[in-house]
């Protein structure tokens, strides 16, 4: 559970600031990051084409 | 309600040509394969597929994926894997996407194979240890002989242009003694869209082999491969690496021997019975059996075993020494059955603990500082703007957090369509040029004119766009330079030339000189956000009835437009709408452009809906509003207009009036109204934020109430963006209000947060002295049963996130508290 207290201030979602890093460091450094942002909104039409917890025997 | 399975493990052969000694199957402490059916029967698969098309039916699912192992599942034979492929795809394939895939140790893989899973679709994975000297330690035939030949000709087939497609890569099990980085580089030269390597599985009763019992080697082994692949810029996708990366970045894994997801796979065994994960084969006899079958029992039944839920336990499910460990939401524990041990079963670390430590550490230390989280700080929303949405309300301060958070996703998202667009080699190259001449102009503007760039994001389409390229990309694996299979070529291409229009529009807007390629579609050159260039020829008629390329060349002053041979020219400031929503000072709204070398053109700017307080554009005219499902309207002529803008301003006057909490949210965030045909219903548009889609209502309140109801969709669908109010993995069906139809539940949150606003909207109705006050006393009372319904709902669903359970609390206390009880006459 989340402490009340943490409930009550600033509340950290599941989005990376991406604000200032610029487009050109995105598009190479940042892959990873990005991939996390673009699943919150893909999550909808693509949260079960990749199961997570996988089955680890098939690639 | 059990929680869905969304992989099925299917063993069709049960025995195999290979002796391999690492083997878990044979070599394990579970010898159940023995008294099993060496190929699956007709019947089994039938029923078998019988009890998945039940499960997706009862969870509503999207998609499912089936794995064809083994044992060598190519030893089920052409005809045999053809008929299993038929039934899948007959009996599941018309409910929800259909993932296939076979993992094969390659020997028997044939041309004829290759056309069957080609015919069905079939993505073929092969287990490969390495170089000639790395596999032939363990994967052997039985009489001693090397499988390296007939395994790498395999591959080799599947590499081949006619079924690269099918080649969904290698897996490698690691053997320390092998040189990590000769393994990693033979597997390279054999063209894999994706790698992985596998720990041995062991457990503490077994425990894997190591030359220095307190070493952490399978780590050191690992990072070897890890940091030269990080210098080869990571050629080839590493399903360890990527998920580990992933976590680390606050994503999920995409193995089952990392992260603390749940496990939502179920295996059928030859002969029909449900079992856990085959891995758990070495920890005891009989440690992966459920005592359950396809013919007697559902998948749902498997779901709800005692051994498949201890795996969705998270956090809570592990050791003591786990739940402290720093690194564990990235380890996860490790794989299941590497924790066993015969005096505690599975409440223990890995055996690999320590290597996993190591190697996560390891790859922490080694991502660029932008890609830790501690440089990246998340969005955060502060709690009493949490506790204002959640009561249904939200003022200018939500919204304005709510769009810092979409900032960063709009990036995201435009990144990533680069990043896949040019990255596709089934995307034409000349398209791939042009997104990358697009890209430099926009990564130009994000120092030099960052405003317009910031102006361009936050057009409402822009994520409708991203979100529909990157479906058409994803739509099947195209890095493999296959052809999209649902999409045909030029709509991808219009789709991905599309980031030449955005540029184009962050060109003009920063009044800066670009020349970028844009598609035409429909006759038109779509620059969104301004409007759309209908571009005829000399004779009247457009050079391309359906879609061709436009060459742009902007300036601070002109924008210049070049089709083939013909070419036009447009003033900037006529393109720029002013405050009044009119174009540029002295330049009427339909300026006819001057036509220049064969072309003329006709300028259909977007519009400006107005009202005190207020201003929102009129989305008529840009190429992703509306879906295939519900097309928006056509471009509305003046007189429709001229009544929209009546009717908006004399709705806006109501909510002012009658409905004045949802008015700041309203002016600070609704960027956009989409006007849609006649009778059409309004959807939430989730992936166009700040925008509503509705038709012309048949009084300005139906509009008010439009647009307090709608709005509603838009803020919740961003607060779900930003937390996971609810467990994404819950795939049931919920009974909704007022409705036949089961709706997920993000359903049921969404229409249950509309309602909050809903019965607001007939409550304040029904206290006004107007003539449909009896009416509004019967809505407002059923819309709030409604609500209270649906809250009661989703608070006793079990699937509410701490923050989930307090967003409907919020909900709740509003219903109960701000709309009291009116006697309904």
């Amino acid at each position: 559970m989340v402490p009340s207290e943490e409930l009550r201030s600033a509340i950290m979602s599941k989005v990376a600031d991406l604000r200032d890093i610029p487009l050109a460091e995105l598009s190479v450094l940042d892959f990873d990051l990005l991939g996390n942002a673009i699943g919150r909104v893909l999550q909808d039409s693509s949260a079960d084409l990749t199961p997570v917890g996988a089955f680890q025997s098939r690639i | 309600m059990s929680m869905s399975a969304g992989q099925f493990v299917l063993k069709i052969h049960s025995r195999c040509d290979l002796a391999c000694d690492h083997c878990y199957v044979y070599e394990g402490a579970d010898q159940s394969w023995q008294g099993r059916p060496m190929a699956i029967s007709p019947a089994v698969v039938s029923q078998t597929a019988m009890r998945i098309a039940e499960h997706v039916k009862t969870h509503n699912l999207s998609s499912v994926e089936v794995v064809l192992h083994g044992g060598e599942p190519l030893l089920a034979g052409v005809s045999g894997i053809r008929g299993t492929l038929a039934e899948l795809t007959g009996t599941v394939g018309g409910l929800c996407r259909l993932d296939m895939r076979v993992h094969t140790n390659g020997v028997l893989l044939t041309e004829e194979f290759c056309r069957l899973f080609d015919e069905y679709d079939v993505q073929v994975g092969i287990s490969l240890d390495g170089d000639r000297a790395a596999n032939d330690r363990h994967r052997k035939y039985r009489d001693g002989r090397s499988s390296f030949d007939q395994a790498v000709r395999a591959i080799r087939l599947l590499a081949s242009d006619r079924f690269r497609h099918l080649y969904a890569g290698l897996l490698a099990t690691i053997d320390v003694a092998n040189d990590p980085v000769a393994v990693y580089e033979s597997l390279l030269r054999l063209s894999p869209a994706r790698l992985d390597f596998l720990l041995p599985h062991a457990t503490w009763d077994s425990l894997p082999a190591r030359t220095d019992p307190s070493g952490a080697e399978y780590a050191d082994w690992l990072i070897a491969i890890f940091d030269r692949w990080q210098a080869d810029g990571r050629p080839v996708g590493i399903r360890t690496f990527d998920s580990i990366i992933a976590m680390l970045a606050g994503g999920q894994s995409s193995t089952e021997a990392l992260g603390l997801a749940p496990v939502r796979m179920v295996v059928i065994e030859t002969d029909g019975t449900y079992e856990q994960a085959d891995s758990l084969k070495v920890a005891y006899e009989g440690a992966p059996a459920t005592g359950l079958n396809v013919f007697g029992h559902s998948v749902d039944a498997v779901t709800d075993h005692p051994g498949l839920a201890a795996r969705r336990r998270g956090l809570e499910g592990l050791c003591d020494t786990c739940r402290h460990c720093p690194v564990v939401n990235v380890c996860g524990g490790g794989m299941y059955a590497h924790r066993y041990s015969s005096a505690s079963a599975f409440d223990n670390p890995s055996v690999y603990c320590g290597d996993l430590f190591k190697l996560i550490e390891h790859v922490r230390a080694a991502l660029p500082p932008a890609a830790a989280a501690g440089r990246n700080p998340n969005h955060t929303i502060s709690g009493s703007v949490l506790d204002q949405l959640a009561a249904g309300l939200g003022g200018a301060e939500a919204i304005r957090q709510l769009t810092q958070a979409q900032r960063s996703l709009r990036r995201a998202l435009l990144t990533a369509v680069y990043h896949e667009g040019t990255g596709t080699s089934a995307v034409p190259a000349a398209v791939r040029d042009t997104m990358e001449t697009a890209w430099l102009v926009l990564a130009r503007s994000d120092s030099g004119c960052r405003d317009a760039l910031d102006t361009v994001l936050g057009h409402p389409y822009l994520r409708a766009w991203a979100v529909r390229c990157l479906d058409r990309l994803r739509s099947s694996d195209h890095s493999d330079g296959r052809a999209p299979a649902r999409y045909g070529v030029a709509a991808l291409a219009a789709d991905l030339g599309h980031l030449g229009s955005i540029a184009a529009v962050v060109a003009i807007r920063g009044g800066v000189t670009a020349q970028v390629t844009v598609p035409m579609v429909d006759g038109a050159v779509h620059l969104p956000g301004l409007g759309r260039l209908v571009i005829k020829s000399a004779k009247g008629v457009p050079p391309d009835t359906t879609m061709s390329w436009a060459f742009l060349e902007t300036d601070a002053d002109w924008l210049r437009v070049r089709v083939g041979a013909d070419a036009l020219r447009l003033p900037r400031p006529s393109l720029l709408a002013d405050e009044s929503g009119q174009a540029g000072p002295g330049v009427p709204a339909r300026a006819p452009a001057s036509a220049v070398r064969g072309l003329s053109a006709t300028w259909e700017l977007v519009r400006e809906l107005t009202a005190p307080g207020i201003r929102v554009a009129c989305e008529d005219t840009d190429p992703y509003r509306g879906d295939h499902q519900s097309p928006a309207a056509p471009r509305l002529t003046a007189e429709e207009f001229a009544r929209w803008q009546r009717d908006f301003a004399l709705a806006w006057q109501q909510i002012q009036s009658h409905h004045a909490a949802y008015a700041p949210a309203l002016a600070a965030g609704l960027a956009a109204l989409t006007p849609m045909p006649a009778g059409a219903t309004a959807p939430a548009v989730r992936q166009a934020f700040g925008v509503i889609e509705t038709a012309m209502p048949g009084a300005p309140t139906t509009l008010a109430l439009a647009l307090i109801r709608e709005f509603q969709h838009v803020k919740l669908a961003a607060v779900l963006e930003l937390f996971d109010l609810h467990e994404r993995a819950d795939h049931r069906s919920y009974r909704v209000p007022s409705q036949a139809e089961l709706a997920p539940i993000e359903s049921l949150l969404q229409g249950a947060y509309a309602n909050l606003a809903v019965t607001e909207f007939w409550r304040a109705r029904a206290e006004l002295d107007e003539p449909d006050a009896a009416e509004a006393r019967q809505r407002y009372a059923r819309h709030r049963a409604d609500a209270v319904d649906a809250i009661g709902t989703l608070t006793g669903s079990g699937s509410l996130s701490p923050l989930g359970a307090r967003f409907v609390e919020g909900m709740g206390a509003a219903i109960s508290e701000r709309s009291n009880p009116l006697p309904i006459s």
